[in-house]
């Protein structure tokens, strides 16, 4: 069957389990798009001295950076009469510490329960898993670009160039990523910028072997050859012909890859190298609950349970992208 | 006939471990325009070889070292010439200015010596820009033609495809698997003439109809694994003729096909041959197809043409012992059941190990006493045979 992104959504929709992670990874992905609206304690729409607003939109990405409804700036929503308003489903921002509702045990107010400022869990689980996302595609979306170029140049123009580049890749192999970062953000600044940069250029040497192995072995099929009768220029051969056709396994490589990114990322946070404060991520959300282990069980499950079930779904993904790639693997 | 490709003593050798390696040696043959060559040999006496090295795609180990490519097609500017000499007999008011121009395209003419008159002017409005600079830089050789062996890579890419192109013997996996096959021929347009992508569309449906492709609309849309081996080299023709090339190189083009469907395909080819006025290099180890299309053909034996001659020539009057023992080992229809095929003794010297002079010597029937001390030299014996054998 031809390989088009449609068909092979097709094919893991017919499977159970990559089924369940292609549902789960939606609904993750829908969350963090949506999460300033889904979980903030500015009203979706007021009125305020008899005019209506929709106080959200100075929120959300990119009309933040409008400075909408200036006359809205100082306001403090929790004092107006609720009649009035209509707040986000989950009508806490992940900042909104409230110290008479210190250390709660889940409960219909706060679902997963409130740390030891107040805050709602939820809501920072939120809008954590905005970072843990952007962490995962941005990282990825950097090495596989990197790792596609530099695999299809060694692979295609062989020789000098295959030589050096293969043995670039031998020495950023070596390079213990994790320990990178640490260094990085230890002598730069904490930022979640530089973890994506640190994370995309160390990743990419599976990526350049894979595809410098798929172009080795596709670049004298007949196929190829018939290109080049036609006189087709090398910049096309390339990406045209042979990049199109070694597509396949990058794509399960990256969805891996995502996966230990955002692992890394959680890594890091928790250690509190991570995205600096009051930036909620799961990461950092499990380190600050390692003092109140004893007394708050939640606060340690519920983000432990977020990034296990995000590296799950993804490598599920990955798991049923590998069954239906390749066929020497599928199922009857 | 005008001669369309000359080609010289060709010589292609492998940079092996134990030094250079000769693989083709000494091939020498004429394509002429609107004929059908048939390069015939066993596997390994670089037929293949010489085709690719004519578009200049043999790769590294392998190298071009020697001989000439001299190719005489259609320049642009001959092109030119012959659309305003068509335009000359009918307008006199702007008489003048044409002759001016004329003269101008003559001199141009006079730089690059073409023999070939062709009237057809066959190419369309197809963006010839690239091609006449690939050709105006190279040298022009002595006996006229484009060398193609001495072109660089910017200057022949250009004319693969345009000029020269070429099919092959196994048509699922010439074709990218990823494309339908409508976009890989609509491909070739785009980047040789620019069109957008619905002109090319419609130019690819266009020319699937002139190979016959039955629903070819329909066919344009699915993917290379979709269609049968006869459809699949059908398309492959297609491609190779959207620039409407001088040549068409056909690399065993009905091997990989049932007898029927072959019989279909040489019969499209031999049909393209007199409507297009190209010319085939027909490669192949089926005598059979050889003498169903070819005009002339040339045998080749490790890596040299060994006899050349007008295909009902070599069929009737082999010469050359090789030939000979090629032809007497074909079955026959009405043979005795039980009597057993012919065969030629010995084995083809493996690359490296061809023995001095004569390389069929070891296995001739007919040796003379000089055969293994030199190669002998090209005889010609008239009526276009020719042949490297020192009994004649």
């Amino acid at each position: 069957m031809k390989l088009s992104f449609r068909n092979i959504l097709k094919s893991l929709w017919q499977r159970k389990l990559p089924r369940l992670s292609l549902i789960l990874l939606g609904l993750l992905g829908l969350m963090a798009i949506n999460a300033s609206w889904l979980a903030s304690s500015t009203p979706l729409y007021a009125v305020y001295q008899d005019k209506t607003y929709f106080p959200i939109l100075r929120e959300i990405w990119p009309l933040n950076h409008l400075d909408l409804y200036p006359e809205l700036q100082s306001i403090e929503w929790n004092n107006l009469d609720k009649k009035s308003l209509i707040l986000p489903l989950i009508p806490y921002s992940p900042d909104d510490y409230d110290l008479d509702a210190i250390l709660e045990a889940p409960s219909l107010k706060h679902p997963l329960g409130t740390d030891d400022q107040g805050r709602d869990l939820l809501s920072r689980i939120i809008h954590g898993s905005k970072i843990s996302l952007s962490v995962g595609f941005i990282a990825v979306g950097i090495y596989v670009s990197i790792g596609l170029l530099l695999g299809a140049l060694a692979g295609y123009f062989g020789g000098k160039t295959d030589f050096l580049l293969s043995r670039l890749i031998e020495i950023v192999i070596c390079f213990p990523t994790f320990f990178l970062i640490l260094t990085l953000v230890g002598v730069l600044e904490r930022s979640l910028f530089y973890i994506m940069l640190a994370i995309g250029l160390t990743g990419w040497t599976g990526i350049a072997r894979l595809v410098r192995g798929e172009f080795l072995k596709l670049k004298n099929q007949d196929f190829m050859t018939a290109a080049r009768t036609l006189g087709l220029s090398d910049t096309r051969l390339i990406f045209y012909h042979l990049l199109p056709n070694s597509l396949a396994p990058v794509l399960v490589s990256a969805t891996f890859g995502m996966a230990s990114a955002i692992l890394i990322e959680s890594s890091l946070s928790f250690l509190g190298f991570g995205v600096p404060p009051p930036t909620p991520s799961w990461g950092q959300l499990l380190s600050s609950a390692r003092g109140f282990m004893d007394m708050a069980w939640w606060l340690a499950l519920f983000p432990g349970l977020a990034i296990f079930l995000s590296i799950t779904t993804l490598n599920l993904l990955g798991e049923g992208l590998r069954d239906v790639l390749d066929p020497k693997l599928k199922r009857v | 006939m005008s001669l369309i490709l000359r080609v010289q003593d060709l010589k292609i050798e492998f940079n092996l471990e134990q030094g250079k390696v000769a693989a083709v040696d000494g091939v020498s043959f004429d394509l002429h325009q609107g004929q059908i060559l048939g390069l015939v040999g066993e596997s390994g006496c670089g037929k293949s070889l010489s085709a690719l090295a004519l578009l200049k795609l043999i790769d590294p180990p392998g190298e071009i070292t020697g001989g000439k490519a001299l190719y005489y097609g259609t320049c642009p500017q001959e092109k030119n010439q012959n659309q305003s000499q068509e335009s000359k007999t009918q307008a006199s008011p702007s008489e003048n200015k044409v002759e001016e121009k004329n003269q101008e395209e003559e001199t141009q003419e006079e730089e690059i010596k073409t023999e070939n008159q062709k009237t057809s002017s066959k190419k369309g409005s197809e963006d010839t820009t690239d091609l006449t600079a690939a050709l105006r830089q190279s040298q022009v050789q002595p006996e006229g033609g484009v060398d193609l062996l001495k072109l660089n890579e910017e200057e022949i890419r250009p004319l693969r495809g345009s000029r020269l192109s070429m099919i092959f013997q196994e048509p699922m996996s010439a074709l990218n698997p990823v494309y339908r096959v409508g976009d890989q021929i609509a491909e070739v347009f785009q980047v040789h003439q620019k069109l957008n992508k619905k002109e090319a569309w419609q130019k690819a449906v266009y020319l699937l109809e002139k190979v016959k492709l039955p629903e070819a609309k329909r066919r344009a849309q699915q993917y290379p694994h979709e269609l049968s081996g006869g459809m699949r080299q059908r398309v492959m023709i297609a491609m190779a003729l959207s620039l409407e090339p001088d040549i068409l190189i056909a690399d065993e083009p009905t091997t990989a096909l049932d007898v029927t469907i072959q019989a279909q395909i040489l019969k499209l080819l031999q049909d393209l041959v007199q409507d297009m006025h190209m010319s085939i290099l027909l490669i192949t180890h089926d005598l059979g197809v050889v003498r169903q299309v070819a005009d002339q053909v040339a045998v080749l034996y490790a890596g040299d043409v060994i006899e050349t001659a007008p295909t009902q020539r070599l069929f009737n009057r082999p010469k050359h012992p090789y030939t000979k023992g090629l032809l007497k080992s074909l079955p026959e229809l009405f043979s005795p059941i039980q009597s057993k095929l012919n065969t030629i003794p010995g084995q083809v010297p493996s690359l490296g190990n061809w023995p001095t002079g004569c390389r069929f010597a070891t296995r001739c029937p007919d040796k003379l006493a000089g055969c293994q001390k030199q190669l002998p030299a090209l005889k010609y014996l008239g009526q276009g045979q020719s042949l490297k054998c020192l009994n004649y």
